[in-house]
């Protein structure tokens, strides 16, 4: 959360609920702020606490898995598409999450809500227990809800190769460790390695490109204290291909964004990226955790899908004057101030409610759907609990 | 002849002829009464009931039942009592601690509390507090469970095999291809991606290849480049449809021509492929053996469902004579 509590990563504040808590009261977002939306309503924030507490105490009892959920009452699970989202809500026909109420920025099934998330696990075989075991040893990641794919490793042993070769995974196990581990520390820095593929889509509906890879890594410095920081590892402004340490990198292609009216892909992005990264900030005698992010280009927030289908466009005003007046009539208005005597009528796909929420600009029309990897942690040589 | 008469004057010897007659009175009309039967008075659906029951319907549905929707809300709140008073003619009630639960919360409610609990629960009754929804809702559960009885009949293979072969659509293994594939990144080729894919196909079609010269034809991703056993569901939801449809036309060993996906271009070689099967049922005995034990349960529940509705008789009014006689519904005692 940009603002509160200091921190600057503006990615961070992403499809927040302003609701102090479950069951809570609204909060406009001016008036957001580290007592109503408490630091440890972040992942990250619990992260370092746990390397701090390993710092002072010897143990982290917050060696979190990342994973992704919906909460639907629908009985879908993994039902967490966005134009899905904009026709059945949380409740389906139960609640009135399917009426324009959902546009409500104060209900709590309201215009803050979306569809949920996923979690992947990287399981040997799809079988309930290969898949257990993948959750119990962390080798996870969540997403917002789309089905990108992603890989993290970290290791002494990793090459700076590995984003040459078809064999990343194999790679990544032998000379190091995927997601959700540990590494003691040898005093030399370790190598980390992402590679990513966009989410496919499905027949009649391509995914999103991806748009950058991130790490970000959590601290604890030389006082004592917890810090983080996000670093571009690949996509983005870096450009494209993979990234090798001393590689160039090619320009970055122009994004166009995306087709709010269709909310069609523009076509922008990376299909796949892959870096071998190394943290410049290094030093081995520090606890560390570091995640990966995976950022997809812009896509249409459920919503926008959601005043398409009503046919608002927020680029002309909300309906046209009925006049007797020739000088007002068929004249565009936003009330029926504007014309003269007359009446705004509003056009019969969409109320002036739905209008008014669709093109408030409350939420965004839009929305960079994501991946996060679990986290590999780093502890120096003999600090380990 | 005076032992007999001595013994035919003993009051021990008259004891027990007196004992055998009554004995054998008793036998006799007991066996002619019929076997003991509670009464079971007729279950009636007012009128009111059903509207309640259609109002709740549209409030979940949207929509008002329909003529066949509103016959099944009636027969199921019918179907709901049979089983609750049935329940109770069987006291499940009895010594329930859901049930005790219940009605000390409903004393708590009302303000009385703070004694013995077998005293509560007594006054509770007493009150008419077991006459609740909650319990209602709790004994036709457990009545229902009561009916399925876990059959005490064994399951062999023989019923395993049986079963299987009757549900075979459901335990149908679909088609799967193992392959492996070299990947190009349209991120890494650009616009030489068709170039580069024709000369990798052709190095590859030139050489035997081993898995090391593999890896390093190919581009990074983040699943392996050996695909084991994937159906075309899985396929397309990984590559796309159209990439599932080409690989599973794909000959068996050799490398085929380059196949699209939203990733890029990817040189495929089938290793295996196993056609649509009915698994062995060793691979699905306990998914079996629990499907069967549900639909034993399923007969059974149904057997009894029948069996207790021909106990009582049913009226279910017509929601539209609402007001016009309506009878409360009442449970029997």
């Amino acid at each position: 959360m940009p603002g509160a509590w200091g921190a600057t990563d503006e990615q961070c504040s992403f499809e927040n609920m302003n609701f102090s808590r479950l069951g809570g009261f609204w909060i406009a977002p001016e008036d957001v702020n580290a007592d109503n939306l408490p630091p440890n309503a972040y992942v990250r924030n619990t992260l370092k606490n746990g390397i701090q507490y390993e710092s002072e105490h010897g143990v982290n009892p917050f060696k979190l898995g990342f994973v992704g959920g919906l909460d639907n009452h629908n009985g879908t699970p993994g039902h967490s598409e966005e134009i899905d989202y904009a026709r059945h809500g949380a409740h389906g026909l139960q609640s009135f999450s399917v009426s324009s109420q959902i546009l409500n920025e104060k209900y709590y099934l309201g215009l803050e809500t979306n569809g949920g998330g996923l979690t992947a696990a990287w399981a040997e075989e799809n079988s309930r227990d290969a898949i257990f075991e993948a959750l119990a040893r962390r080798e996870t990641f969540a997403t917002s809800g789309t089905r990108p794919t992603v890989r993290f490793f970290g290791g002494f042993g990793l090459s700076p190769d590995m984003c040459r070769r078809g064999d990343f995974a194999a790679q990544g196990y032998a000379g190091g460790v995927p997601m959700g581990s540990t590494l003691e520390g040898t005093g030399a820095a370790p190598r980390f390695a992402v590679s990513a593929w966009m989410d496919p889509g499905w027949p009649n509906h391509p995914g999103t490109k991806l748009d950058r890879v991130q790490v970000i890594k959590g601290w604890i410095d030389a006082n004592g204290e917890a810090q983080e920081k996000v670093f571009e590892v690949a996509g983005g402004d870096l450009g494209t291909g993979p990234l090798v340490p001393g590689q160039k990198p090619l320009p970055p292609i122009a994004v166009a964004p995306v087709n709010l009216k269709t909310c069609e892909p523009s076509g922008g992005g990376h299909p796949s990226l892959c870096a071998v990264w190394q943290d410049p900030e290094f030093d081995p005698a520090q606890r560390a955790f570091y995640y990966a992010r995976v950022l997809e280009e812009p896509s249409c927030r459920w919503n926008q899908y959601y005043c398409n289908a009503r046919g608002v466009d927020c680029s002309r005003p909300l309906g046209i004057c009925g006049s007797t007046d020739p000088a007002f009539n068929d004249k565009g208005c936003n009330s029926n101030a504007e014309c003269g005597g007359g009446v705004c009528e509003t056009p019969i796909s969409y109320t002036p409610f739905e209008y008014q929420q669709c093109c408030s600009g409350l939420v965004p029309q839009t929305v960079q759907q994501r991946a996060w990897t679990s986290p590999i942690w780093y502890s120096p040589t003999g600090g380990a609990s | 002849v005076t032992a007999l008469r001595r013994a035919t004057l003993s009051p021990l010897l008259h004891f027990a002829l007196l004992g055998g007659v009554l004995f054998a009175g008793r036998s006799i009309l007991e066996a002619r009464r019929a076997p003991a039967s509670p009464a079971r008075e007729p279950i009636s659906i007012s009128a009111e009931r059903m509207r309640a029951l259609e109002d709740s319907f549209k409030d979940q549905w949207g929509t008002a039942p329909s003529a066949a929707q509103r016959k099944a809300l009636g027969e199921q709140a019918a179907q709901e009592e049979t089983l609750y008073r049935e329940a109770r003619v069987l006291q499940l009630d009895l010594e329930d601690g859901s049930v005790r639960r219940r009605l000390l919360e409903k004393m708590h409610a009302v303000g009385v509390g703070g004694r013995n609990e077998d005293e509560l629960v007594r006054r509770a009754i007493a009150l008419g507090f077991d006459d609740d929804a909650v319990i209602r809702r709790l004994l036709a559960e457990k009545m229902r469970l009561v009916l399925e009885r876990p059959s005490t009949e064994p399951i062999g293979d023989a019923e395993l095999t049986a079963y299987l072969e009757r549900h075979a659509a459901e335990f149908r293994k679909p088609a799967t291809v193992s392959l492996t594939q070299v990947f190009l990144a349209e991120e890494s080729h650009r616009d030489a991606l068709a170039a580069d894919a024709a000369r990798t196909l052709r190095a590859l079609r030139a050489e035997d290849v081993s898995a090391e010269r593999i890896a390093a034809l190919s581009d990074p991703a983040p699943i392996d480049s050996r695909l084991r056993a994937y159906t075309f569901l899985q396929l397309q939801g990984r590559f796309g449809k159209s990439f599932a449809e080409r690989v599973f036309t794909l000959e068996i060993g050799s490398w085929s021509e380059p196949i699209a996906s939203p990733y890029g271009l990817h040189l495929v070689r089938v290793d295996e492929r196993r056609d649509e099967r009915l698994p062995d049922l060793a691979e699905v005995r306990s998914a079996l053996r629990g499907a069967l034990e549900k639909e034993r349960a399923r007969e059974n529940l149904a057997r009894g469902l029948a069996r207790l509705r021909s106990l009582y008789e049913i009226r279910i009014e017509d929601p539209a004579q609402a007001g016009v006689g309506a009878i409360a519904l009442q449970a029997a005692r």
